[in-house]
C-alpha cells in the first residue's frame, strides 16, 4: 500500500493546527512559551537541533554518494538532497521563532562575534542553504559533475552540524554539556537521524519499486552500524560522569535517568531509538519493510536525544536557592512544553513532511503538484 | 562619633568620578553577617529598574542551616558578579555584550536579538530573560505604571510593542546610570543594614579596597577562574 497519499492529507491537517502555534508565537513571541530564565532554552531549541540533524544527515549521505559514486545510493541520493532541504527550512524557522528579536537578527549580525560558536553558525547555515539548493538545481541534469560543490557541502554540513554541539560543549557553566564528546554526538546522531530518514521516505514513497529496495537495504546497514555507535558514545558521555560521583556534576544525569522526565531517555532513546530499530536490523535486515520500520523507530525517537541534551543540563540549580529567592513561573527549574510550543513542532513536522512529499513529486517524478490531488491510488 | 557606611562610600564615588572611566573598576563588597533577609535590596533593584514579572538581577538566596536546636539561616544576595573574565559575553553571537573599562559588564539591548546563550553560559544564573509580562496582565487593563520607561544605561526605555528591553536579556549593572550621574547603586542606598560596599577597587583608599584585603573574603565559584568582582565578608 502505497501510504504517501494518507501521509500528504495528514500533515496538511497538521500544518493547519500548528499554524496556530506558529500565529500565537509571531503575535506574543515567548510569552506563551513555558521557558523561563532558568530554563530558557526548551521544546523549540531541541526541535531546531533535531531538525538540523535529520537534514545534515541526509545531506551528508547524497554528497557522499556524488562525491565518492556510491552506486548503492544511486536512487537515493537525489531524494536525500529534497530531504535535507525540507527538513532544514523547519529547523531554521523554529530557531528564527524562538529569539526575541529575530527580525534584527539581519541587523545585528553585521556585528558578528567569530569567536562565538553561535555566530558562526550565522555564516554556515546561509552557506549551507546556498550550497543545498544549487545542488538540487545542478543535480536536476545528470550529466552535470556535482563533485566539488558536494565535497564542500560535506564540510559545511559537519562544520555546522560540530558545531550545534560545540554549542552546548564549550558552555563551562553547565558540567552537563561541558564535555569534547558532544561535537561528535551531534554528528553521529545526525548521520543515523538522516540516513534513517533517507531510509525511510525512500521506502514509504517507493514501496513496491525493486531498485530502490537495494538501497534501503544498505542503508539499513549503515544504520545499525550507527545505532551501536551512537550507543556507545551516549553511554561513554553518561557514565564518565557518572562515575565521577561529584553530586553537582551527576544531578543533570540523574534527572535524565531517574528523573520525573526519565521515559523520555528510557522509552524513546532506549527501546526506540536503539533496541527495537537495532533487533528489527539484526534480524530482519535484508527485508526492505524491516529497515523501513527501524528507521521510521530512529526518526521518531531522535527528537529525545536533543531534548535530553538541552533541557536535563538547565534543570539544575546553579546556585542553592535560586528558585525560592525570587518566585515567579519564568524563575523555575521545572519545565514542561507548552500547547503553542508543541504546535508549533507539529507546524515544522508537517510543513518538512510536506515539502518532502511535494519535492519527491516535482524534482524526482517531474509530476505537477496538483498531482497529488488529483491521482487516485 | 564614626561616618555613616553611605556618607563614606558617596565619598569614593565622587573620588573615582573624577577620574578617566577606565582607570575606575567598581566592586561590591557584600557582608553576609550583617544581612538580615528582608530582601529590600531586591525591591529597590525591581523599583529602580522598572523590572517586569520574572526578571530579577538581585535575589537574595536563603538556605537554612544545622539541625535543632543548631540550626541557622543565611542570606546570600546574588547581584552580576561582574566577573573579570566573564563567560557569558564571548557567547554572544553579535557583540552585544561586553565588559566595560570600568568593570561592569553590559549589554546593548538594541543590538541584543534574545538567543538567550548568555544566560545559558553565565555560572551564576545572573541573567534573566525579558518574556514581555506585566504583573497586571489578566486585568481590564495594564496599569501605567508598568508602562514608564526605566533609564538603564543611561538612555530611556519605554515598555511597549515588544520593543527592547522586551525580548532581551537583562542583568544587573551596578546602576550604571546613577553612577554616571553620581549616585550608589540602588540596593545599596535601600539596605537598612548597611550590608553592601561599592567603589573603585582601583583607589587604596576606598572602603572596598581594604575590605577585598579582608581573610574573611570569598567569591562566588572562585575555582571556574571567572574571577567575580563582587566579594562576600563571611
Amino acid at each position: 500500500m502505497k501510504l504517501e497519499k494518507p501521509i500528504f492529507w495528514v500533515a496538511i491537517i497538521a500544518l493547519i493546527i500548528g499554524a496556530y502555534g506558529m500565529f500565537m508565537k509571531a503575535i506574543s513571541g515567548n510569552l506563551e512559551a513555558n521557558i523561563g530564565s532558568y530554563i530558557p532554552w526548551g521544546l523549540g531549541v531541541a526541535a531546531y537541533a533535531y531538525f538540523m540533524g535529520l537534514s545534515a544527515g541526509s545531506f551528508l549521505l547524497s554528497a557522499a554518494a556524488y562525491v565518492f559514486e556510491i552506486k548503492s545510493l544511486e536512487k537515493v541520493k537525489r531524494l536525500g538532497l529534497i530531504i535535507a532541504l525540507s527538513t532544514g527550512i523547519p529547523g531554521l524557522i523554529l530557531v528564527f521563532a524562538d529569539i526575541g528579536h529575530p527580525f534584527r537578527v539581519f541587523i545585528s549580525a553585521l556585528h558578528l562575534n567569530t569567536g562565538s560558536v553561535m555566530g558562526w553558525m550565522f555564516i554556515l547555515y546561509p552557506l549551507y542553504l546556498i550550497i543545498l539548493i544549487a545542488m538540487l538545481w545542478l543535480t536536476s541534469d545528470e550529466s552535470r559533475n556535482v563533485k566539488k560543490l558536494a565535497a564542500l557541502g560535506m564540510i559545511v554540513a559537519v562544520a555546522f552540524e560540530i558545531g550545534g554541539g560545540a554549542l552546548y560543549g564549550v558552555v563551562g557553566a553547565r558540567p552537563y554539556w561541558n564535555a569534547g564528546i558532544l561535537p561528535i554526538m551531534f554528528l553521529a546522531a545526525a548521520l543515523l537521524s538522516g540516513i534513517a530518514l533517507v531510509a525511510f521516505t525512500a521506502y514509504v514513497l517507493n514501496p513496491e519499486k525493486h531498485e530502490y529496495a537495494e538501497n534501503i537495504r544498505s542503508m539499513g546497514s549503515a544504520i545499525l552500524l550507527l545505532i551501536v555507535f551512537y550507543g556507545l558514545l551516549e553511554f561513554s558521555d553518561i557514565l564518565s560522569i557518572y562515575y565521577s560521583k561529584i553530586p553537582a556534576d551527576i544531578a543533570s544525569i540523574d534527572l535524565v535517568l531517574f528523573g520525573p522526565f526519565a521515559w523520555v531517555f528510557w522509552g524513546f532513546f532506549v527501546f526506540g531509538s536503539l533496541l527495537v530499530p537495532a533487533g528489527l536490523l539484526i534480524f530482519k535486515r535484508r527485508e526492505a519493510w524491516a529497515v523501513a520500520l527501524a528507521s521510521f523507530f530512529v526518526v521518531i525517537s531522535s527528537l529525545s536525544v536533543k531534548l535530553n541534551i538541552v533541557i536535563p543540563g538547565l534543570a539544575v540549580p546553579e546556585l542553592a536557592g535560586l528558585e525560592t529567592a525570587f518566585v515567579h513561573s519564568r524563575l523555575s527549574f521545572s519545565y514542561f512544553p507548552s500547547t503553542m510550543e508543541w504546535l508549533e513542532f507539529v507546524f515544522a513536522l508537517a510543513l518538512a513532511t510536506l515539502l518532502i512529499i511535494i519535492g519527491n513529486r516535482v524534482l524526482i517524478e517531474k509530476k505537477t503538484i496538483t498531482s497529488l490531488f488529483k491521482e487516485v491510488d | 562619633m564614626s561616618e555613616d557606611i553611605l556618607v563614606s562610600m558617596q565619598g569614593d564615588l565622587n573620588r573615582a568620578l573624577e577620574k578617566p572611566v577606565n582607570e575606575r573598576h567598581w566592586v561590591m563588597v557584600i557582608d553576609l553577617k550583617k544581612c538580615v533577609g528582608c530582601h529590600a535590596c531586591t525591591i529597590a533593584c525591581v523599583s529602580e529598574n522598572k523590572l517586569p514579572p520574572g526578571v530579577v538581577y538581585r535575589p537574595v538566596l536563603e538556605e537554612e542551616l544545622g539541625k535543632y536546636p543548631n540550626v541557622g539561616r543565611r542570606f546570600v544576595p546574588r547581584p552580576c558578579m561582574q566577573c573579570d573574565n566573564p563567560p557569558c559575553t564571548p557567547v554572544c553571537p553579535v557583540n552585544a555584550t561586553w565588559k566595560n573599562a570600568d568593570g561592569i559588564v553590559v549589554v546593548d539591548y538594541d543590538r541584543c536579538i534574545g538567543c538567550r546563550y548568555c544566560i545559558v553560559a553565565c555560572p551564576y544564573s545572573a541573567r534573566t530573560s525579558d518574556f514581555g509580562e506585566y504583573y497586571t496582565k489578566k486585568t481590564p487593563a495594564i496599569q501605567p505604571y508598568e508602562q514608564i520607561a526605566n533609564f538603564e544605561y543611561e538612555k530611556k526605555w519605554e515598555r511597549k510593542d515588544g520593543k527592547s528591553p522586551i525580548g532581551n536579556a537583562r542583568k544587573c549593572h551596578y546602576c550604571i546610570h546613577r553612577l554616571n550621574v553620581g549616585m550608589l547603586p540602588a540596593c545599596v542606598t535601600t539596605c537598612i543594614a548597611r550590608v553592601n560596599y561599592f567603589g573603585d577597587k582601583n583607589d587604596p583608599e576606598s572602603m572596598v579596597s581594604r575590605l577585598i584585603a579582608n581573610p574573611r573574603v570569598m567569591r562566588l565559584k572562585e575555582e571556574k577562574g571567572t574571577n567575580p568582582q563582587v566579594f562576600y565578608l563571611l
